[in-house]
């Protein structure tokens, strides 16, 4: 069990203290229970698993752990450059106390990083994906109740990747793995329950498809915000993904050719969901004339939308189908 | 969760795996490195020697002066050597605090562990040459030499315990320290005899305490050598102990901010 109390952290800046990454977390995360992190780009991730890991001290708050926990095992560092993969092996293997069968657990690692002859050779010499090959087949082979990853199955090419998902599936049981990864679908696979980040606090949900849920809604809900702001205008697609941004651009380009017509111009496009669902709550589709901007997005999946009205904003409306997936539409009024 | 090892045992085998790992790094780095290390001492007492014997010095308050010489740098190289080597230790090292158990005090450590075992195989290899050359060389005082070699050995891990935290946290201090050390190799009766100094400036120097480990060794090392006033093992234990104690405080104390993110 680890236990996170009150923590804060910020790093420091030539200008003084930065900002506050984490601003007062309290987490408890039960023993053998697989936890994935989720989060925006500079949200706290790393920072948060480097302080599970212990690699780095909170600036305030203490955090407990009574288990046996590794290092964040995507982390380039750790490695000493000048002497080789061996010798770096030998000494993460002694440090934690696996000095009796050193042999069998050094050939388990050559065997794991498929880096051949370049094991006796400096690490300085190895490329970034022989490298993380290496860190990870180091992690494997010293004995965790708790692994940490921080996006390390994205390293290496397909088929290490598959080795890599492989043996996290073989830690099932035995060791419990607390990780943070940008693909929904791992994430999904590997883990029970979620920790959202969010502007310096976390959030926890027993289930990680809620977490997901939670993370996309205020994503999108942020690239909306961005999207309307007058200074950027719709171009500002930032952060969308690129099918979505097509969808996007489409139902724009539509819309600026005039909305005579617009119905049944774009009744065979995906935006028209959100013109239906419009329809049906009895938006009259009259005022869109005035409507200068209307942008959306959807998930590939068709499902049935739900209508959201912000009548405070009158600025916006969101959509979500049913299980509350993120489909959008931005309504903007001028 | 219950097969958790001890701090003592952690600790240990973290010591251990430093300590190879430290060797193989100062060993092995560029071209015979381990024959640099032995030759250094060795060319700098050569080059003393030749310049003393130029000026007709044979002895030394009773010591042949190669004796004499050899003893004064090894004991004054062995306090260098492990005060820089632990005053680096820190920042040569980090990329390891990426794993929790290795704190940056263990680093200082075994860097000592190692610096003074490499120094005393380095004493051992040159007194032998010199009784192979036909010295007359012997051990007055096995117990004296010992116990000055270990306190000179501490002082240069206070040295290097202290300034391993106040170079991280203030790294300007590193350059003054350079010029700070400079003159100290003609403090610490290494070149010039202690016992030639006048009085007010002997006292002022006797604050030194590389001055009464470097001649406790000496002393040790022969029956006939003469004794400068003041000496005091006591002292120079006082000191080096204190550092050290002073130097783990402040490793305890500024722990966090050692480890760079």
């Amino acid at each position: 069990m680890i236990i996170i109390d009150d923590i804060y952290k910020r790093y420091k800046t030539k200008d003084g203290p930065g900002k506050w990454i984490l601003n007062g977390i309290s987490l408890t995360i039960p023993s053998n229970h697989n936890v994935g992190i989720i989060g925006k780009n500079g949200a706290g991730k790393s920072t948060l698993l480097r302080l599970i890991g212990g690699v780095d001290h909170p600036t305030k708050g203490s955090i407990q752990r009574k288990t046996r926990i590794s290092w964040p095992m995507g982390l380039g560092s750790g490695l000493q450059p000048s002497l080789t993969g061996r010798q770096n092996a030998k000494f993460i293997c002694r440090i934690y106390g696996h000095e009796s069968d050193l042999i069998d657990r050094i050939d388990y690692i050559q065997d794991f990083a498929e880096i051949g002859t370049a094991f006796d050779e400096p690490i300085r010499t190895y490329s970034s994906g022989m490298r993380s090959r290496l860190q990870f087949a180091l992690s494997l082979a010293v004995d965790f109740d708790v692994y940490i990853s921080d996006e390390v199955t994205a390293a290496g090419d397909a088929s290490f990747r598959k080795k890599a998902a492989d043996a996290f599936r073989n830690l099932v049981g035995k060791s419990s793995l607390i990780m943070a990864a940008h693909g929904e679908s791992t994430l999904k696979e590997f883990c029970k329950s979620g920790i959202w980040l969010h502007e310096g606090k976390a959030y926890w949900f027993d289930d990680i498809n809620d977490a997901l849920i939670e993370y996309k809604k205020s994503e999108l809900n942020h690239q909306i915000d961005k999207a309307l702001s007058p200074k950027l205008e719709h171009q500002e697609l930032s952060g969308i993904s690129k099918e979505m941004a097509e969808v996007f651009q489409k139902g724009l380009t539509l819309l600026n050719k005039g909305l005579d017509g617009f119905p049944e111009r774009i009744g065979h496009e995906e935006g028209s969901h959100a013109i239906m669902v419009a329809k049906e709550i009895g938006m009259n589709l009259a005022n869109i004339g005035v409507i200068k901007n209307l942008g959306f997005t959807l998930l590939p999946n068709k499902k049935p939308l739900l209508i959201k009205y912000n009548p405070v904003a009158d600025q916006y409306v969101e959509l979500y189908d049913v299980n509350s997936q993120c489909v959008k539409a931005i309504v903007s009024s001028q | 969760m219950n097969n958790l090892r001890s701090p003592l045992k952690i600790t240990l085998a973290v010591w251990k795996a430093l300590f190879l790992r430290e060797a193989v790094t100062r060993l092995s780095t560029g071209r015979a490195a381990w024959l640099w290390l032995m030759l250094e001492p060795l060319i700098v007492i050569i080059f003393h020697l030749y310049w003393y014997s130029a000026m007709h010095v044979g002895s030394m308050y009773g010591m042949d002066i190669a004796i004499w010489f050899m003893l004064g740098f090894s004991g004054y190289f062995l306090f260098t050597r492990v005060g820089n080597q632990c005053m680096n230790a820190v920042d040569a090292n980090q990329t390891l605090f990426s794993y929790k158990l290795v704190k940056p005090v263990d680093t200082v450590i075994t860097r000592a562990c190692l610096e003074s075992f490499i120094m005393t195989v380095t004493i051992s290899l040159l007194l032998t040459s010199l009784v192979i050359l036909g010295l007359p060389i012997k051990v007055a005082d096995p117990i004296l030499a010992i116990c000055a070699w270990i306190g000179l050995g501490l002082l240069g891990l206070g040295y290097g315990l202290i300034f391993s935290v106040i170079n991280e946290l203030i790294p300007e201090i590193e350059k003054l320290l350079k010029f700070i050390m400079l003159p100290l190799y003609f403090l610490s009766g290494v070149l010039i005899p202690i016992l030639s100094i006048p009085r007010p400036y002997y006292d002022v120097l006797m604050w030194n305490p590389i001055i009464h480990g470097v001649e406790f060794l000496r002393i040790s090392f022969s029956n006939h050598y003469v004794v400068a006033p003041n000496l005091s093992l006591v002292y120079l234990y006082g000191f080096s102990l204190t550092s050290v104690f002073l130097g783990l405080a402040l490793h305890v104390k500024f722990a966090k901010k050692l480890v760079k993110p």
